[in-house]
């Protein structure tokens, strides 16, 4: 195995393979910031581009980029609040109001140093578990997605002033999840008529309209700058990357999260950043919600993580782990490539430089936002007049650009405004996306242990275990919870 | 003077009826590559960006681009509804010659038979351009399956499980057609996201086996992960899976009729269609391209690696339509049972 | 009595969840069962959040129970918030610019973005805003730019003509 990783590390190392490594970094980091354009697009687009590369460059390219999108998306969630990809969803929470507050350098960094370490943990693990592949792959089904689902859910209730509200903002993403068809039953639900709405709400388009709208509109009505304008710093840089080694339990836990998220059939990204975010919410005393640097610690850490555990179930059997994952294999037969037991065994070399290429691609993009860290913060000192209606159209072109359907930049409008009502009100936007994100993986779960266990899925160990959790998560604050000083 | 005046018009009029009558067969090879130069085709995809069939559409893309000079083809990924949107959205486009479509022909074939009232197309009166592939369907079971026959299948002691990605989908009226022609009762486990979960399911152990077409079970298959125990086909034509049974051979010629019908809806497999109205002129710079694409050697290349091909033009494709439509009509009774 | 607007939001949350848990009854049990659990305890709630709205004194120990958590949210910082949000915005309030968004989606449906881009952007950012003409204009190039060249160009993706010109 040791000669493998050598030679892994040295196709990796090639000047030219480099070159595609960097190059696909800066692409991937373009296609992130995007809003509405992620990994899986990314790599649509660019896999005829690989065509006259080799094996090896083609590969390093494909994988970096992938690796810089979900870090694009995390610097426009944190500086402008709107989410790049679904993945970055939960690093808008506080990485936004980390900017407002002035530490829009500290934010970026962290989230930069989160997520390239966050690599290394998921690659470390992924070469360490190769043994166990296939048993761990085979021990997450139904009942653990639910689970884990349903562990992350409950953060709803902890965001915000008000567990009723929080209730209720979550209940009503749950609700919006279902419009559509539901695949049990061939049912299609709450479609209005249309033929729009046969795949129910589209959550990028209602992400780009509860963030990107709702916070752009925010923001040109009270004017001056995102940063609070007494505050004319925009944050170390040097200490976010510190933050991260002081939060380094919660960094190391959270990536984990986002591995065994990744390993899960079925369960994306969007779903991977939100539970890491639930977890921090629950497990450590902070101000989440209102720019605590572990809200951006979180979710971040988890992100890259999980495109380790993507990997796995397609080293281990050739089974996509996630859509990407078939653009991918797409891209690797193109080039002779054959994941499976091949990977594994001959040809071992090539997940090693898998495995490389996505640290170094990670670490590169990483360090790429640490290095204009600085300079991307300046954005929050601009005018608000001049940026607020800049991220509007770009918000409209993105959510237009994902599908091409007009009723998109339908869903972004009306979720801008519903965004508006939830602020006002108090209720709480975070919890309607987890919600919306959440919905259809916890009921679809659902009905599969169901079908396939009866109720005594919940006996299960690994179940058992998560339930006991979740329950736990809830009580917490009920039973241990201080009143909040002031707040009526 | 008059006379050769008459005998002229009289000449003139014959071989204007001869022009006329000979017209249609002209107009049958009319070809309007002219309106294609510097134009954008439309080339929609019901389903998501990485999937089978967007990876058929990306694979063809350069190739028609050139062999329809001056054009530029765009992918439209169109999701939603299990295909439906993008079919009714293929359907509903304008019969410009500009907009194609490569759709689930299986599936849209079984919703129209059924009457889905979300299914908003014709297929009858959709241009068929060609098909790019049609795949043999089979049964696989996890390699430590004790079922190794369709006959331990049959003398199972318990209720055989089935994996299944939704109900009305593909795999779940291939299961239950061929389960009822082999006269094995079942129990269906639905609602999984992909062909990939649901796969990953039975090697969990969590059902005894998946329908699906080949292809996507190729992989687990090679990889020694699942067998195949029988193929939906009237004969071993697949070199692919040549030692498997077909479900003619298990099933006898009873139920011939009815696997002939799953044959011709599922031989429709993937085709390439345009909406209605299509002018002929048009429709054959579509049928010549993609036939041209389907045989260019780069594009063979391409099918070896990333996904197969088994061409077949346009005129064909729509015969096989309206086969399978007859075939599936005769099963339609069969279909809305499993339904209930 | 007087009635707080947050009454009237909840009023309009709780019509949404009606919609689908009576929607619900009209589907498959299966497809019955996720809309009805979710839906039910939502309604529930609203109907609580109505009445601690309207009758606050009755409801004052509900609503103790409901701030309880263990989230420290930073006080100071919220004190800050809510100051900002009193003060009042500075260049109008949000309705105005959320019309303005509204005319921007209806120009993109009626006649494409790229008519839709410059009427919103020089619209608002001189009309409303009071920018500088020739700033409208910069701005309105280059996000043109951006759109022809990232989405057009770039992702291949037609941007939407107007239904007035398809």
């Amino acid at each position: 195995m040791l000669d493998a990783a050598l030679q892994g590390l040295l196709m990796a190392a090639e000047p030219g393979v480099l070159l595609y490594v960097a190059f696909g970094t800066v692409l991937g980091l373009i296609f992130g910031v995007i809003p509405g354009l992620n990994g899986p697009i990314a790599l649509a687009l660019l896999t005829p581009l690989t065509y006259k590369m080799d094996a090896a460059s083609a590969m390093a390219f494909l994988l970096a980029t992938y690796g810089a999108v979900s870090y694009g998306g995390s610097v426009s969630a944190i500086l402008i609040g709107v989410p790049g990809t679904g993945e970055n969803v939960a690093t808008c929470f506080d990485g936004y109001e980390m900017t407002k507050k002035g530490e829009a350098g500290r934010a970026l960094a962290a989230s930069a140093t989160a997520s390239g370490l966050g690599a290394i943990v998921g690659v470390v693990v992924l070469i360490a578990l190769l043994p166990v592949l296939r048993g761990i792959v085979l021990s997450f089904g139904p009942p653990e997605v639910l689970m884990i689902s349903l562990w992350g859910l409950t953060a709803i209730a902890a965001l915000g002033g008000s567990i009723q509200r929080g209730l209720i903002s979550g209940g009503i993403g749950l609700l919006l999840a279902t419009v559509g068809f539901e695949p049990v039953s061939g049912t299609l639900r709450y479609a209005l008529g249309t033929i729009y709405l046969y795949d129910g709400i589209n959550l990028t388009a209602a992400l780009i309209g509860l963030f990107a709208v709702t916070e752009s509109i925010s923001l040109v009505a009270k004017g001056g700058t995102i940063q609070r304008p007494d505050i004319r710093a925009i944050g170390s840089v040097l200490e976010g990357v510190k933050d991260v080694f002081r939060h380094w339990f919660l960094f190391v836990r959270c990536s984990i999260i986002g591995l065994i998220v990744g390993i899960m059939p079925g369960v994306g990204g969007a779903v991977g950043n939100i539970i890491a975010y639930s977890h921090a919410l629950q497990t450590t005393k902070g101000n989440y919600g209102t720019g605590d640097v572990r809200g951006v610690i979180a979710p971040e850490s988890s992100v890259n993580s999980k495109e380790g555990g993507d990997l796995i179930p397609t080293i281990a059997f050739g089974v996509p782990g996630a859509a990407s994952m078939a653009i991918l294999l797409n891209a690797f037969y193109l080039h002779g490539l054959n994941p499976g037991k091949e990977l594994l065994t001959t040809k071992l070399s090539y997940t090693f430089l898998m495995a490389f290429t996505l640290l170094v691609g990670n670490i590169l993009s990483s360090l790429f936002g640490l290095s204009f860290a600085r300079l991307l913060s300046k954005i929050a000192l601009v005018r608000a007049s001049v940026l607020a209606p800049l991220i509007l159209v770009f918000s409209f072109l993105g959510s237009y650009g994902v599908n091409g359907r007009i009723g998109d930049v339908a869903v972004t409008f009306l979720f801008g405004l519903l965004g508006l009502w939830l602020k006002k009100y108090d209720y709480v936007r975070a919890a309607v996306v987890i919600g919306l994100v959440l919905g259809e993986i916890i009921e679809r779960s659902y009905h599969l242990s169901i079908q396939t266990f009866g109720w005594s899925f919940l006996l299960r160990p690994l179940t058992l275990i998560l339930l006991a959790f979740t329950i736990l998560t809830l009580l917490y604050p009920v039973i241990w919870g201080k009143e909040k000083e002031g707040e009526a | 003077m008059i006379t050769s005046h008459y005998k002229i018009s009289l000449l003139l009029a014959g071989l204007l009826s001869l022009a006329l009558t000979l017209l249609p067969s002209a107009e049958a090879q009319e070809k309007d590559y002219a309106f294609y130069k510097g134009k954008v085709i439309e080339f929609v995809v019901p389903y998501a960006v990485g999937g089978g069939f967007d990876a058929y559409a990306r694979g063809l893309k350069p190739h028609l681009e050139n062999y329809i000079p001056g054009t530029t083809v765009v992918i439209r990924n169109m999701t939603g509804g299990g295909g439906l949107t993008g079919t009714n959205q293929l359907y509903r486009s304008k019969g410009d010659g500009l907009t194609v479509g490569i759709i689930n022909g299986a599936g849209m074939v079984l919703n129209q038979i059924l009457g889905a009232k979300e299914a908003l197309y014709d297929l009858n009166k959709m241009g068929w351009v060609g098909r790019v592939y049609a795949d043999t369907h089979v049964l696989a079971v996890p390699s430590k399956s004790p079922f190794r026959t369709a006959q331990d299948l049959k003398n199972a002691k318990r209720t055989i499980v089935m994996a299944q990605t939704g109900k009305g989908s593909d795999d779940f009226f291939l299961t239950y057609l061929a389960f009822k022609a082999l006269g094995i009762p079942h129990r269906n486990i639905i609602g999984f996201q992909g062909a990939p979960e649901a796969i990953m399911a039975v090697l969990r152990g969590e059902e005894d086996g998946f329908m699906d077409s080949y292809s996507t079970l190729e992989k687990v298959i090679k990889e020694g992960e699942m067998r195949v125990i029988f193929q939906v086909s009237l004969a071993r034509d697949d070199p692919r899976i040549k030692d498997s049974p077909t479900l003619l051979e298990l099933v006898g010629e009873d139920a011939g009729e009815m696997i002939t019908g799953i044959s011709s809806v599922f031989a429709f497999e993937r085709p390439i269609a345009a909406p209605p109205g299509v002018s002929p002129a048009r429709l054959n710079v579509l049928r010549e391209a993609l036939w041209a694409s389907l045989q260019d050697p780069g594009m063979i290349e391409w099918s070896k690696k990333v996904r197969p091909i088994l061409p077949l033009r346009g005129e064909e494709t729509e015969k096989l339509l309206r086969q399978a439509l007859a075939a599936g009509n005769k099963l339609k009774p069969l279909l809305e049972d499993s339904l209930k | 009595m007087k009635v707080p607007e947050t009454v009237y939001f909840a009023l309009f949350l709780l019509l949404v969840t009606l919609f689908f848990v009576i929607g619900a009854f009209s589907y498959d049990p299966v497809a019955r069962v996720f809309p009805l659990i979710i839906g039910i305890p939502v309604a529930v709630f609203l109907v609580l959040q109505i009445f601690t709205g309207i009758f606050p004194k009755t409801f004052s120990a509900l609503q103790r129970l409901d701030t309880k958590q263990v989230i420290q949210v930073d006080q100071v910082l919220m004190a800050q918030a809510k100051a900002v949000r009193a003060a009042g915005p500075k260049k109008g309030r949000e309705l105005d610019y959320f019309a303005w968004t509204g005319v921007f989606v209806l120009a993109i449906y009626l006649a494409g973005f790229f008519l839709a881009i410059p009427l919103f952007l020089l619209g608002l950012l001189c009309l409303q805003l009071k920018e500088k003409f020739w700033l409208g204009v910069v701005i309105t190039a280059v996000m043109l730019g951006v759109a022809y060249f990232g989405f057009a160009v770039l992702m291949e993706v037609p941007l939407f003509r107007g239904i007035l010109f398809s």
